[in-house]
């Protein structure tokens, strides 16, 4: 302890003239606003775009499904010039995924199938839709929706699908909340159980696929979640299903009601719990679509991050990842709010800016309009953040995006801890439970002012750790613009060799 | 501010009719002297009220004087005075006999007050003058005193500038305006029983003379309150056990504004129901009123619905809305014993619905808040009656006596043995001596009296001198005129020389405003040649079915009673020449597809710029919808129209489309004739016509409108299956493929589908097709490979450069290609079905359609072995 708080001295005293020219441009106290710029579009009068999938065609044009079962291709988005609507197809059965392959196939998510679309003279005009893979079935509930496509390393499409609520006119069917595989043959592989409403799936730059899920019952709050073949995410519904031949893995068996989280990741075979718990309204309520930026610094700072749609805050968060003991793990944080409508799909534009396809209908959400779609741009400057939280034996570190004052990085009344983790059980959501105040006894400056590593005291694995860093300021005196982080810390790293 | 009753006295009026005629009709003298069946119908007499019930409809004190005096007591009517020979004191002995006798006829009116909501009486004011109430009877406040939605009608008719330059100039052979007086009803019944009687006049009223405009319950006992607002206390804001409410049919969402939207029904409820609906989807209500509490304490209100609902107790707010399930929303407040404002507003938009209002307080369990602890303040009537009526049977018994012997039995039934009884039969109307009896001039006991004018008694006497020639039949126009006048028909409608609104009431006849017609919109339309006009059965529709064809007008057409208008059908077809048909061309395809063109604006005609389609609004006025034409109109008469529409009404805005023998259109090297019949192929399919192109569909609505391009959708469709692809085309008819058991499920015409339960809120509801002619195709997958059921699977679809989808399934391994495309045949539009069938190998398919089953022949094509078989879907 006293030796960490020797250290930070000793940087201090090499940092402490540091330039403030490093942040001229800034005159007032920094918002979004001013690193990242939302674009937002008009629609035509007569067009209700509840825009459920986004996709970048090969020529640099977004193509937009809608939950009404329309494909538009849009045409003049980056150009600030008159937008055009092409309606390439319709019918769809709530499409909520599209796939822009190589070979030039569409390949979307249907309600009850997997599909692929291809415009074969060129006219922008769907002239082919080909069914690969439809061996699941709908028992005609309105919450039966189908996620993704999204592919692997192998060429399997993945798809979570949704779990019914309420009336199912058509009678139960099975393999509702699960993560599924369809394999480029059409075979139908049921891969991941327990899934509650999976409305994002995404496959990581290192070809796992990854889901988020929307806290509900049997889901205590919303998380990141590694869809590892085999795994059980927590929600019973559909498991009568893992009895079933297709299902080669393990029966989770009975779920018990009411363990806490990392209790029940002990007695249940094969329980996944997430990479990264989103706190109930702190990060957001309700996950949607999710992508790794790989824009190489063309969005900014954050190259290599996630970036997370949250439709009721109308919003986009960040999380990092970091692979600790097999268990991916990490970090969410505030990024960019005030969208015009709830955020749940995303994808990257050529220009390495966030295309954001919004709809609220039914549930609701933050924002001044029921639909849409919105672009965020960087603006090329720098905010001052969190740019990640990582863990390590005793603690955290964080480094930034720019330099801070480390006079304020070693003052350990500039953090503040809590933990507290969730239980799995049948009713909807889970308070905050077995909360905590860890406490941050020494902060060792890293890199001149770039990080500090946190010594903490009281760090439990299968627990939230959240993070208050209010009391640090950047070199030039500005507060961090985001000062929250919560570090889901399921396997604590062991000391290093 | 309300004007008070005009007291009118009846006076028979000039007309078509001879005035003896007249009044041998309207006051029923064949009721008791028989004439020939010839001479009944000529005369169409008036029959008088029936008196089953009459005991809850009419106050005793009125009936008594009534008896006594009729004309004294109901300015216009026509009964005679029977009593008025006996010696005064008699003549009150013989009335009250009456009196206990008819107070048997059903249960008799109490005395208690009735309650009536003050919006009810607010909204009886529109009603009475916005139906047509005021054709027969005088207005009762000028139209600027009432706050109606409909156009002001004095700007419109100054607008339409036709022939009113001058309002006060009364066109010739315009009636004289009906002033059927009301000032009486005070006195004479309830609002209630009122009520009652406006629902449906004729049921007690068969002449047809007071016909049924129509009025929901909730208009008829808002008008019954306004007549009577004389009964009405004079401090308004009694409390009333129970609470108000008004009904609603919107598709609400979330929290409905409630303000915006104008109830279907207000009415008073004794608790929290909702079960006076007429539909379980997009409805709503809103109840207010007072809760009683008690004593003092803290109370629990909850409120518990499905969807959404809101409650607010002495101002404190429950919010429970949005679209969901059975939920429940409280609040606690301490409030003192006392009554305290409750106000309950829910909806429903699709499924299962619900309401219930709980409380819970000091020595109070939870429970639903009783009916007792509930109250509204209300108008409070005083029923024309202290007290109840206790009948004297012996009285009674005399007075049933009184009823046969002094004849009232010929005119009136009273649903006793008396109907049935035999009873004297005075002279006939052909052996009558027109000085004596009824017409003479001494008093005599037993004798009826007539109220009438000695130019009156004379006109009757001379038409029953001379009653053989009554006999003789009317020339089809004269028929027509007298059954127009006895029923009152020109007091709307002009026809030849008579009749037509009187200026002084055009102001009472009005119009959505949205409609933008003018006169032509808010005055019933001249019925000069009628019959030439419209089919004989469309007709039928209207005078005996209650069919309309203008939703703009205010004006209701009433409904006169079968047995009073049943003829004039055959009348107005014989008085009205129908010319020779020029139309009727054989409906081929490409005629109705020409006309289809013709109808729209893209080089056509533009009928759609002035006429509404199956309801989708034109682009300009909005005139009688182009659906109904063809069931309407004679085709005839409809070419007319199109060639010289100044030949059939000089006042028509209907647009000249033809100058000098041309038309602007190409079709048929613009040939008009030629045009017209392409027109009438086209409108002759009704609700199965397609869309005329450049409609515009509405926005904004859940109704998909194919008008040009297919439109295809993925629903939940009910009976079919949970992945149903609906297909539409813009010649309305429209198809629904069931992709997860690849079989056609449905076929149907007119409007495709409404998809507001997949495309609103969390969506998910069953959807079925919005259209007409529905056939039902289910009956699973009708392929048979190699003699076996096959296994089914879907393979997509692809689209042919006019957007039209070809689903694609598997059935083992034969590819079955399948595509329906709009054709026209026997019975118009249906589908023409292409299957292509295709096979690695050679296998055996067959189909089992239509009850038969039918061998394919696949042949080798190369590598494969394939056929194609086209059908027609026609039904």
């Amino acid at each position: 302890m006293a030796l960490g708080s020797w250290v930070a001295l000793l940087a201090l005293g090499c940092t402490s003239t540091a330039p403030r020219a490093l942040e001229p441009e800034l005159t007032n106290e920094p918002t979004e606003a001013d690193y990242y710029d939302l674009v937002s579009y008009a629609t035509p009068e007569n067009l209700v775009l509840e825009v459920s999938a986004v996709a970048m065609l090969p020529d640099g044009r977004p193509m937009l499904a809608t939950r009404r079962g329309e494909v538009y291709i849009v045409e003049g988005v980056f150009d600030g010039g008159e937008l055009t609507y092409k309606l390439f197809a319709d019918g769809l059965q709530e499409p909520l995924g599209l796939l822009v392959e190589d070979d030039g196939w569409i390949v979307v998510g249907q309600r009850g199938e997997l599909s692929r679309m291809r415009d074969t003279d060129g006219d922008d005009h769907i002239d082919v839709l080909e069914t690969i893979c439809d061996d699941w079935n709908l028992s005609g509930n309105y919450h039966e929706y189908c996620f993704g496509p999204r592919k692997d390393a192998d060429g399997n499409y993945w798809l979570t699908l949704n779990k019914p609520f309420g009336g199912e006119p058509f009678g139960k069917v099975k393999w509702r909340g699960f993560a599924v595989r369809i394999t480029p043959r059409g075979e139908f592989l049921p891969t991941v159980a327990g899934l509650r409403s999976p409305c994002g799936v995404e496959t990581s730059p290192w070809g796992d696929l990854f889901y988020t899920d929307n806290q509900g019952e049997w889901c205590g709050a919303s998380k990141l979640s590694h869809l590892v073949p085999g795994t059980f995410q927590g929600h019973p519904h559909g498991i009568d299903s893992c009895n079933d031949p297709a299902w080669p893995y393990e029966h989770p068996g009975e779920i018990p009601d009411g363990k806490l989280m990392p209790v029940a990741a002990q007695e249940i075979p094969n329980f996944q719990l997430p990479a990264v718990w989103f706190p109930y309204d702190k990060m957001g309520r309700s996950p949607g679509g999710f992508v790794w930026d790989t824009t190489e610094g063309r969005f900014g700072p954050f190259a290599g991050q996630v970036f997370v749609t949250d439709q009721y805050h109308a919003w986009v968060h960040r999380v990092t990842l970091e692979n600790v003991d097999g268990h991916w793990q990490g970090a969410c944080y505030p990024f960019r709010t005030g969208l015009e409508s709830g955020s749940i799909r995303a994808a990257w534009a050529p220009d390495g800016s966030l295309l954001v396809g919004e709809t609220n209908r039914g549930w609701g959400s933050k924002g001044i309009r029921t639909f849409g779609f919105e672009r965020l741009v960087w603006t090329g400057k720098t905010p001052f953040e969190i740019e990640t939280m990582r863990a390590t034996p005793d603690g955290f570190e964080l480094v930034f995006t720019r330099p801070a004052d480390p006079l304020t990085l070693v003052d350990l009344a500039a953090y503040r801890l809590e933990s507290y983790t969730y239980k799995l059980h049948s009713s909807y959501g889970s308070p905050e439970v077995e909360r905590a105040e860890p406490v941050v006894v020494a902060a060792e400056v890293v890199d001149d002012g770039r990080g500090v590593r946190l010594v903490v005291d009281g760090l439990r694995a299968g627990y939230v750790h959240e993070l208050h860093a209010d009391g640090i300021r950047s070199v030039a005196g500005w507060p961090l613009l985001h000062a929250d982080a919560y570090y889901t810390l399921i396997k604590r790293p062991a000391l290093t060799p | 501010m309300i004007l008070g009753i005009v007291l009118a006295a009846f006076a028979q009026q000039p007309g078509p009719r001879p005035l003896g005629e007249a009044l041998v009709s309207d006051h029923g003298c064949v009721a008791c002297h028989a004439a020939a069946p010839e001479v009944a119908r000529r005369l169409g007499s008036k029959s008088a009220p029936r008196l089953e019930g009459v005991a809850g409809r009419v106050s005793p004190s009125w009936l008594r004087d009534y008896l006594l005096d009729p004309r004294a007591q109901q300015p216009g009517s026509t009964m005679p005075a029977l009593l008025d020979a006996l010696p005064a004191e008699r003549a009150s002995e013989v009335a009250d006999d009456l009196l206990h006798f008819l107070m048997t006829l059903g249960e008799p009116l109490g005395p208690e007050p009735q309650h009536v909501s003050p919006h009810a009486f607010e909204r009886g004011r529109l009603v009475f003058h916005e139906v047509g109430c005021i054709a027969c009877h005088a207005p009762q406040e000028s139209m600027w005193a009432l706050d109606s939605s409909y156009i002001d009608a004095i700007e419109a008719g100054e607008q339409s500038g036709a022939d009113d330059d001058d309002p006060l100039d009364v066109p010739a052979g315009t009636l004289a305006p009906r002033d059927f007086g009301l000032g009486h009803l005070t006195r004479k019944t309830t609002p209630r029983a009122l009520a009652s009687f406006l629902r449906d006049p004729l049921a007690v009223r068969p002449s047809g003379r007071m016909p049924s405009l129509g009025l929901d319950a909730e208009e008829a006992a808002a008008v019954a309150a306004y007549l009577l607002r004389d009964q009405a206390g004079e401090e308004p804001g009694d409390l009333a056990p129970g609470l108000t409410y008004e009904y609603f049919e919107e598709a609400f969402r979330d929290r409905p504004d409630f303000d915006a939207f104008t109830p279907k029904r207000r009415g008073t409820i004794d608790a929290f129901r909702i079960d006076d609906r007429d539909r379980d989807d997009d409805f709503g209500f809103r109840f207010s009123g007072f809760v009683t509490l008690p004593r003092d304490g803290e109370y629990t209100f909850s409120v518990t619905s499905d969807d959404g609902s809101h409650l607010w107790v002495d101002g404190e707010h429950v919010d429970n809305g949005g679209v969901h399930g059975m939920t429940e929303k409280s609040l606690k407040l301490w409030r003192g014993a006392g009554r305290y404002t409750i106000l309950v507003t829910m909806f429903e938009a699709r499924g299962g619905e619900g309401l219930k209002v709980h409380w819970e307080g000091p020595e109070l369990e939870k429970s639903e808040i009783p009916a007792e602890a509930l109250s509204h303040l209300s108008i409070v009537f005083q029923p024309p009656l202290a007290e109840p009526f206790a009948v004297d049977a012996a009285r009674a018994e005399a007075g049933r006596r009184h009823f046969r012997e002094l004849g009232c039995v010929h005119c009136h039934t009273s649903g006793t043995a008396l109907d049935d009884e035999a009873r004297d039969q005075p002279p006939a109307l052909t052996a009558l001596d027109p000085a004596r009896g009824c017409l003479g001039s001494e008093r005599r006991v037993g004798v009826p009296r007539f109220a009438l004018e000695a130019h009156e008694l004379e006109a009757v006497r001379a038409t029953v001198a001379d009653a053989a020639a009554l006999a003789a039949p009317l020339d089809p126009e004269a028929a027509v005129e007298r059954a127009f006048d006895r029923l009152s028909c020109y007091a709307c409608h002009r026809r030849g020389d008579w009749g037509g609104v009187h200026p002084e009431r055009r102001e009472y006849y009005l119009a959505d405003e949205d409609a933008e017609l003018g006169d032509e919109g808010r005055i019933p339309p001249h019925l000069t040649a009628a019959g030439a006009k419209l089919r004989e059965a469309y007709l039928s529709a209207v005078l005996l079915d209650g069919a309309t064809a203008r939703p703009y007008m205010a004006t209701r057409m009433p409904e006169f009673g079968h047995d009073n208008v049943a003829s004039l059908v055959e009348m107005l077809v014989a008085a009205d020449p129908v010319p020779a048909e020029p139309l009727g061309g054989a409906l081929e395809g490409d005629l109705i597809e020409a006309g289809r063109d013709l109808a729209g604006t893209e080089g056509g005609l533009g009928c759609i710029q002035c006429h509404t389609f199956a309801g989708a609004r034109s682009l300009g006025v909005q005139a009688v919808d182009l659906v109904t034409m063809h069931r309407r109109l004679r085709p005839a008469w409809f070419s007319t129209l199109l060639l010289d529409p100044s030949a059939v009404n000089m006042n028509t805005r209907m647009a000249e489309l033809f100058t000098d023998g041309k038309s602007p259109a190409e079709h048929f090297g613009g040939h008009p004739e030629r045009q017209i019949d392409a027109l009438w192929a086209y409108l002759s399919l009704g609700s199965a016509m397609g869309y005329p192109p450049g409609l515009v569909p509405p926005i904004g609505t859940y109704d998909l409108i194919p008008t040009a391009r297919p439109i295809t959708v993925g629903v939940f469709m009910k009976d079919v299956s949970p992945r149903t692809v609906c297909v539409g085309f813009a010649e309305r008819v429209h198809y629904a493929f069931d992709v997860q058991h690849s079989t056609l499920a449905k076929v149907w015409r007119g409007d495709f589908i409404n998809v507001e339960g997949t495309w609103h809120g969390r969506a998910g509801q069953l959807e079925v097709p919005a259209g007409v002619d529905v056939l039902d195709l289910g009956g699973g997958f009708p392929l048979r490979v190699d003699g076996k059921v096959p296994d089914a699977r879907p393979l997509g679809r692809t689209f042919d450069a006019e957007g039209r989808p070809m689903f694609r399934y598997a059935a083992d391994d034969v590819v079955v290609t399948d595509s329906l495309i709009p054709s026209y045949g026997g019975g118009g539009i249906g589908f023409e079905r292409t299957r292509h069938f295709e096979s690695a190998r050679r296998v055996r398919v067959a189909l089992e359609e239509g009850g038969a089953t039918r061998e394919l022949e696949l042949t080798r094509n190369g590598r494969k072995w394939e056929t194609t078989l086209k059908t027609e879907v026609r039904w």
